[in-house]
């Protein structure tokens, strides 16, 4: 005999989106490495790590449409729907922006004045920080799930959301200083290689952005 | 007269092995659902969970299954009106035995989600309108008998979700969740022993024939200072159990340690559920078995007031326990699986709130579907926010297993009933 216990709990969204905040991590680790191949200008590497990076981006898309087909209108969900479908949207747009940045290395084979490569490395540490502690957050989902969105896991998320607003602000600071840097080199660069350094620099730092977003939109579901 | 004459042991007969196999259908299906909120949180082994069930549903069938026994076999049906041809009501409950146990192994067979409940009121309902007389059933106590099918849900998500909430403020939202876990659960503990005494007490063992008096003035202060003291008791025992459990640090999960402690917990709900269950259901099966028995063995008379024999209910708690250790545990594990998102914290709230509400059903004597209560007490706990995910259409299909099941108790019932007046006269 069926029970309607059995079909009574449908299945919690909340581990899909960490999975999926997971893979957008990983996408822009894999950023990072490529960005390191381009510099020591291993286009192979970068091929490869390309395709790896554009693998982690379509597995995201794929879990994305998951999670909204998990979720019917039927549902009375802890947390409200629309939040958090909109988070996962947030969080596909950091893959989105990582496939973006990748590309001009890839299709057109940018490479950097090497003496923009420390600064570049310094961005690239702290915008893989700035994903780092993104997901550390989501995965505080459940956590806070548990203890009932009491104010204790509020106050221990809110401080990992502020160090997460300080590491964004890190990161446009870096990268303006990147392109400060870049503005000296200009005269040694080609004129179209000039104009996608500034643009690689800035794809960059969206990602830090994006990854503000998703802190935001995380500090709005707990305010709930 | 005479037929009750002739046939009587045939009809007792025929009347304790239905009533044995309805208990067994109760034993192999519901007690799953009872059940399964502990094995699901993975608070009880399924193994466990067996054992709990055999000797808490047993208990809880003998000591407290007394009321709603007599509400099913007296309380449904005005039994004044069929003095002169008592044979009509053997008749009907014997039909109305075999219409519920037909209806459970048809929706057992397709699958369908069906109360023991239900089935056997519907069918007893059924037969007295439609083959007896309309003016034969108590109307009355039918309504409030279907009242309580629709406010032991409401309850137990009223009772839920305070339970729920009061563990968030007290237990987790705190600096150190597990340690105000260690110190809180065992007043849970108590509540659980507290709650389950008392109603026995108060309703359920008249038919023991116990006289408790320790002098505290009325029945209810003797009833409250006896169950104070069991609950005491059951929480001490509950606290020496969480003595053994050590605080342990886990990455995926920090509240891992708190739930361990709500572990202990549950295993008491359990048995405070068990106990619940089998104190409401075990009537189903035997509530028409007392009618016929009481028939016969008075010759013929149908008397309204007339004691319950321990032996009936000692049939029904024994088909419950067979049901159970033969089939029962399989579909334990079935739903069991299915409940994984249930951690002890959830279940203990969901379980005590059904428990509480099915014993206090018990007690005033009106038979409830647990299910059902059970799917009312989730609910409680997901509106305070304590599940990720609740399908909100379930309770459509409730409503429509109840627009199905009355109706086809009662057109089996009457089925039945014609054709054992056809065969007996």
């Amino acid at each position: 005999m069926a029970s309607p216990l059995g079909k009574l709990l449908g299945r919690s969204p909340i581990a899909p989106i960490q999975r999926h905040m997971q893979l957008a991590q990983e996408s822009v680790q894999l950023l990072c490495e490529l960005i390191a191949a381009a510099m020591d200008d291993d286009a192979e590497r970068v091929t490869e790590i390309h395709k790896l990076l554009t693998g982690t981006c379509a597995d995201a898309r794929t879990l994305r449409h998951e999670i909204r087909q998990e979720l019917p209108g039927g549902l009375l969900l802890a947390m409200p729907r629309p939040d958090l479908l909109t988070l996962v949207d947030l969080q596909q747009r950091i893959c989105q922006q990582t496939r973006r940045t990748a590309q001009p290395l890839v299709v057109r084979g940018l490479r950097l004045p090497p003496a923009l490569n420390k600064g570049t490395e310094k961005l690239c540490t702290q915008v893989a920080e700035a994903a780092g502690s993104t997901l550390a957050a989501i995965r505080e989902l459940d956590e806070m799930l548990e203890q009932g969105f009491g104010r204790h896991e509020r106050r221990y998320v809110t401080r990992m959301l502020d160090a997460l607003g300080r590491q964004v602000q890190r990161c446009n600071a870096q990268q303006l200083r990147l392109a400060q840097q870049l503005r000296k080199q200009e005269d040694k660069l080609d004129a179209l290689d000039g104009l996608f350094l500034y643009q690689l620099m800035q794809e960059l730092n969206a990602i830090a952005d994006q990854c503000g977003d998703v802190g935001e939109q995380l500090h709005l579901l707990l305010a709930q | 007269m005479d037929i009750i004459a002739a046939y009587g042991p045939q009809f007792l007969g025929l009347a304790c092995i239905a009533g044995f196999f309805m208990a067994w259908g109760i034993g192999a299906n519901d007690v799953a659902n009872a059940m399964g909120t502990s094995v699901g949180s993975r608070a009880l082994t399924i193994r466990q969970a067996i054992v709990i069930a055999i000797i808490f549903e047993f208990l809880g069938a003998y000591l407290a299954g007394g009321e709603v026994t007599a509400t099913i076999r007296k309380g449904i049906i005005d039994p004044e009106l069929l003095a002169d041809s008592p044979e009509l009501l053997v008749y009907g409950m014997m039909s109305a035995l075999f219409a519920a146990g037909t209806w459970l192994m048809i929706a057992s067979v397709r699958g369908w989600p069906v109360s023991t409940t239900h089935s056997i009121v519907g069918a007893i309902v059924g037969f007295a309108a439609v083959g007896i007389s309309v003016d034969s059933v108590s109307w009355g106590q039918v309504g409030t008998i279907a009242m309580s099918w629709v406010v032991s849900p409401l309850l137990a998500g009223v009772m839920s979700f305070a339970l729920f909430v009061s563990v968030q403020k007290l237990i987790f939202d705190t600096d150190d969740p597990f340690a105000q876990a260690k110190r809180l659960i065992p007043a849970y503990i108590w509540i659980v022993g507290f709650m389950v005494s008392m109603v026995t007490l108060l309703k359920g063992l008249k038919h023991l024939g116990l006289d408790l008096a320790f002098g505290f003035g009325s029945q209810f202060g003797n009833a409250l200072v006896l169950s104070a003291l069991i609950g005491l008791v059951i929480a001490v025992i509950g606290a020496i159990s969480l003595r053994g459990i050590q605080y342990e640090a886990d990455e995926d999960n920090r509240f891992a340690s708190v739930e361990r402690v709500f572990g202990v917990l549950m295993v008491f709900t359990a048995c405070s559920m068990a106990f619940a269950h089998g104190s409401n259901d075990v009537a189903n099966a035997v509530g028409p078995l007392a009618a016929v028995a009481n028939i016969v063995q008075s010759g013929g008379q149908v008397s309204a007031v007339a004691a319950m024999p321990a032996w009936i209910l000692l049939t029904g708690a024994l088909g419950i326990v067979v049901g159970l250790s033969t089939y029962g545990w399989k579909v334990i594990a079935t739903v069991g699986q299915k409940i994984t998102e249930l951690t002890p914290s959830r279940g203990f709230a969901a379980t005590l709130a059904a428990a509480s509400t099915v014993v206090l059903a018990s007690g005033t004597g009106l038979p409830i579907s647990t299910t059902h209560t059970l799917v009312g007490a989730v609910l409680g706990v997901g509106l305070a926010r304590g599940i990720a995910a609740i399908d909100l259409r379930v309770i459509g299909s409730i409503f429509a297993s109840w627009l199905i099941t009355l109706p086809a108790g009662a057109i089996l019932a009457v089925i039945f009933f014609y054709t054992l007046r056809g065969i007996f006269g």
